[in-house]
């Protein structure tokens, strides 16, 4: 079925990486893919989308009825291959990266050195609003703040690999990465037989591991929840499914409590000490009395509580500030400043608004470049230049000359792209691809999910992968 | 466990009891009066089908009747809503129940929100009520057969038997009603089986009771069978001492206080143990009410102490 793929343009496809046939690492692949048929593909296809929704793997959108609107993530069946090669070179880039962005959190809430030796610019960070003063000087639980980062990474037509965005404040999609992975195996069984593909289902034992690793000090059996803020938020069939696969209780604010600096939830027979709170909630919403009063999805004292070294807080709050797109900008800096190494994985050239250099360049060529609001997540505010009108364009000007500080540029990476089935047209075309990857931290604890999650946009020509902006996912296979 | 978890799992299994329940009334009372005695009509079967959910106030058509009772999401006593609320509660609790329990419930509510209404209301009545109640069954195996007998189990199955008993009564209740409305009309003694027929095809017990009481039953035998026989599954005595069964396990005292929900069932237990079935007869609708109250204070008491 993929004899008649074809790429054309410059774009780099994954899998034929500009030669007309399949490359080394996909050979195996497409060769015990063209033992399906079409009308076997389509069946297995519609099997495997009854099979998500009977096991309520979607997501929900919610208006006023209770059962909501219930979206399956689109699943692509043609995986995405890495050879292990390339992997172990991502996975010490993602983990040198992380180690340097947890040092760096500390610096930021510590002594700032950082900031006084001038590497990064000291208002930048002042100005960040996820910059947060009630984590100045608190110590957390194991001396982590990432524990769990979701790097973006993306493949350029030069072929290789470059960071797009840090996410370490709540990243997700690590659910889908093991819901697609036992959906292919279940509907394809025979496409494993050949190539060898590293595991993927550890990894909620690994963050179970590393839960458990930054317990208080003297606690030797931890007891770990994770935080939802309930089922009607997007993301509640990963909370679960998370909870579930770690054996641990799912908890909302409201089972929880604290008394005298200590966690507490509600069980059926009384108060349970709690240790561990992988929390799923922004930071935001996590404690009324020192953030949102109104939020009703946290709980009053947690913080102070976490203040105390009573409680571990998984990710730590506060985080966001270095995911910040313009802070982005000195990640090699940063790596070097800390780790006395040069950064393995490339970061995109970035133009910082703020600057005045980069704010004149960035002004003459938005046509031509991606401009991003630095604080945002899911794909939203984003405008792509060679997609725009020129009254858009001015548009574009206007908002970044109103708030220079929260804009970023950079060129127009393309994505690679990868064979896709195609509902519409009935074919495999060429899509946009990138790789969310997941990375956990812990006390002398280290791991990088092999693989992660590829998103694939599915419409045409489109560079946008998030799901909230219509993206799917392929599993995504390491070779052994 | 948490105590929020505990609550929903309690309504987890009183929804899906409900939803079953209603699905299998409307199934038994609506083919019953195709063929029945000409006294017993066809209006009256709808009018029982409404009165067993709660609209005993309203005149509809055959029609609007089934919508309303199955499938109107408006209605929070309809089957649909029992299924929507059995899935919200499984849903919530999802990371303590087993993904096959999980999958069946879904599974469940899938099938329910997409069957056509017009198939339903025109043809295949039998087909959906079947399919449902056969659903229904397998999510109860699954509770019984993919989950540890702890107390996530205790409380989803107290939460099932509370109102399971709770539907026994009702049924009767409205069966009862017919019988006397019929029976106002003139004595008959076909209408009258005809009737206790549908009484206990409706709690699954037509063919068992028979062969259980070596006869088809007249009203004192169906009671005593239906009420107070201690083991078969769908009379009340089974369910209240299924209820204190399973409380029982979930309590952590060797001696349950006074005030606790153990002690509460297991003395009303006892009572309801010793009585006869000439009690119930001498005043029916009150000992009806009665004990559903009952069970309406038992439900209250093990929300008390374990679900808030």
């Amino acid at each position: 079925m993929l004899e008649n793929y074809k790429c054309e343009g410059e774009l780099f496809d994954e899998m034929l990486a500009k030669t007309p046939k399949a490359v080394q690492h996909y050979e195996k692949f497409v060769k015990q893919f063209a033992e399906y048929n079409k009308s076997d593909f389509l069946r297995l296809k519609d099997e495997a989308k009854i099979q998500f929704l009977n096991e309520g793997i979607t997501f929900a959108t919610y208006n006023n009825n209770a059962e909501g609107t219930e979206r399956i993530f689109p699943f692509d069946m043609i995986p995405r291959i890495i050879p292990a090669k390339e992997w172990d070179f991502i996975e010490k880039g993602l983990i040198q990266r992380n180690l340097a962005i947890n040092a760096f959190l500390d610096d930021l809430y510590h002594d700032k050195k950082i900031l006084k030796d001038g590497v990064v610019p000291l208002d930048l960070i002042q100005s960040s609003k996820n910059l947060l003063a009630q984590m100045q000087g608190v110590n957390p639980p194991g001396g982590i703040y990432n524990h769990i980062s979701g790097t973006d990474l993306i493949r350029h037509n030069d072929g290789e690999y470059y960071v797009l965005e840090d996410n370490v404040r709540v990243p997700s999609g690590v659910s889908y990465v093991l819901a697609n992975r036992n959906s292919l195996k279940k509907t394809l069984p025979k496409l494993f037989k050949q190539c060898k593909v590293q595991l993927v289902q550890e990894y909620p034992d690994k963050l179970l591991q590393m839960l458990q690793s930054v317990a208080p000090q003297g606690v030797d059996e931890p007891n770990c929840v994770l935080l939802t803020p309930g089922m009607y938020n997007s993301a509640y069939f990963e909370h679960s499914f998370l909870a579930q696969s770690m054996g641990i209780e799912l908890v909302e604010g409201r089972d929880l409590f604290v008394e005298k600096n200590f966690v507490y939830m509600k069980t059926i027979y009384g108060p349970k000490r709690v240790d561990v709170i992988y929390r799923r909630v922004d930071d935001l919403f996590i404690d009324p009395l020192e953030f949102k009063e109104d939020s009703a999805l946290g709980t009053a004292g947690l913080m102070h509580a976490y203040r105390e070294g009573n409680v571990a807080l998984v990710n730590a709050p506060g985080t966001g500030v270095a995911d910040d797109k313009a802070v982005y900008i000195y990640m090699p800096e940063i790596i070097k400043y800390y780790l006395g190494e040069e950064a393995i994985l490339n970061n995109v050239p970035t133009y910082r608004c703020e600057k005045e250099d980069d704010f004149k360049y960035v002004m003459e060529n938005v046509h031509q470049l991606v401009v991003k609001p630095v604080d945002e997540s899911g794909g939203y505010g984003i405008s792509i230049g060679n997609t725009l009108t020129k009254a858009e364009i001015e548009e574009v000007k206007v908002t970044i000359k109103a708030n220079r500080r929260k804009y970023i540029a950079q060129p127009i990476m393309s994505l690679s792209v990868h064979p896709t089935y195609i509902e519409d047209s009935d074919q495999f075309e060429p899509r946009h691809i990138d790789l969310r990857t997941f990375c956990l931290l812990g006390k002398d604890f280290q791991y990088a999910l092999p693989g992660g999650l590829t998103r694939v946009a599915l419409k045409k020509g489109e560079l946008i992968v998030n799901s909230s902006q219509g993206g799917g996912s392929k599993d995504t296979w390491i070779l052994s | 466990m948490l105590s929020r978890i505990a609550n929903n799992l309690f309504w987890m299994g009183r929804y899906l009891e409900r939803a079953e329940s209603m699905t299998r009334f409307t199934k038994v009372n609506y083919f019953s009066a195709l063929d029945g005695p000409i006294a017993v009509s066809r209006e009256l079967a709808l009018s029982a089908i409404l009165r067993m959910n709660g609209m005993s106030q309203t005149e509809l058509s055959e029609e609007d009747t089934l919508l309303q009772v199955t499938f109107a999401k408006g209605n929070g006593n309809s089957v649909i809503s029992g299924v929507i609320a059995a899935r919200e509660n499984a849903r919530s609790a999802r990371d303590v129940i087993s993904t096959e329990l999980w999958e069946s419930i879904n599974k469940y509510y899938h099938f329910v929100l997409e069957y056509k209404i017009e198939d339903y209301q025109k043809t295949h009545l039998y087909d959906f009520s079947q399919r449902a109640t056969d659903m229904a069954m397998v999510i109860k195996g699954k509770i019984d057969s993919t989950l540890i007998h702890d107390p996530t189990w205790d409380v989803i199955k107290a939460g099932l038997f509370v109102e399971r008993a709770i539907q026994i009564l009702r049924t009767i209740e409205v069966k009862y009603e017919d019988m006397k409305m019929l029976d106002a009309e003139g004595p008959s003694i076909a209408v009258r089986s005809h009737q206790l027929a549908t009484l206990l095809d409706t709690l699954e017990s037509f063919d068992i009771s028979k062969k259980y009481c070596s006869r088809t039953p007249d009203l004192t035998s169906a009671l005593e069978f239906l009420v107070l026989n201690p083991d078969f599954p769908r009379s009340f005595l089974f369910c209240l001492e299924s209820v204190k069964f399973h409380i029982g396990r979930l309590s952590l005292e060797k001696h349950p206080s006074v005030e606790s929900a153990e002690y509460f069932i297991n003395k009303n237990y006892s009572k309801v143990k010793y009585t006869i079935v000439q009690d119930l007869e001498s005043d029916l609708t009150t000992e009806l009410s009665t004990l559903t109250n009952l069970m309406f204070e038992i439900a209250g008491k093990i929300e008390s102490q374990y679900l808030s």
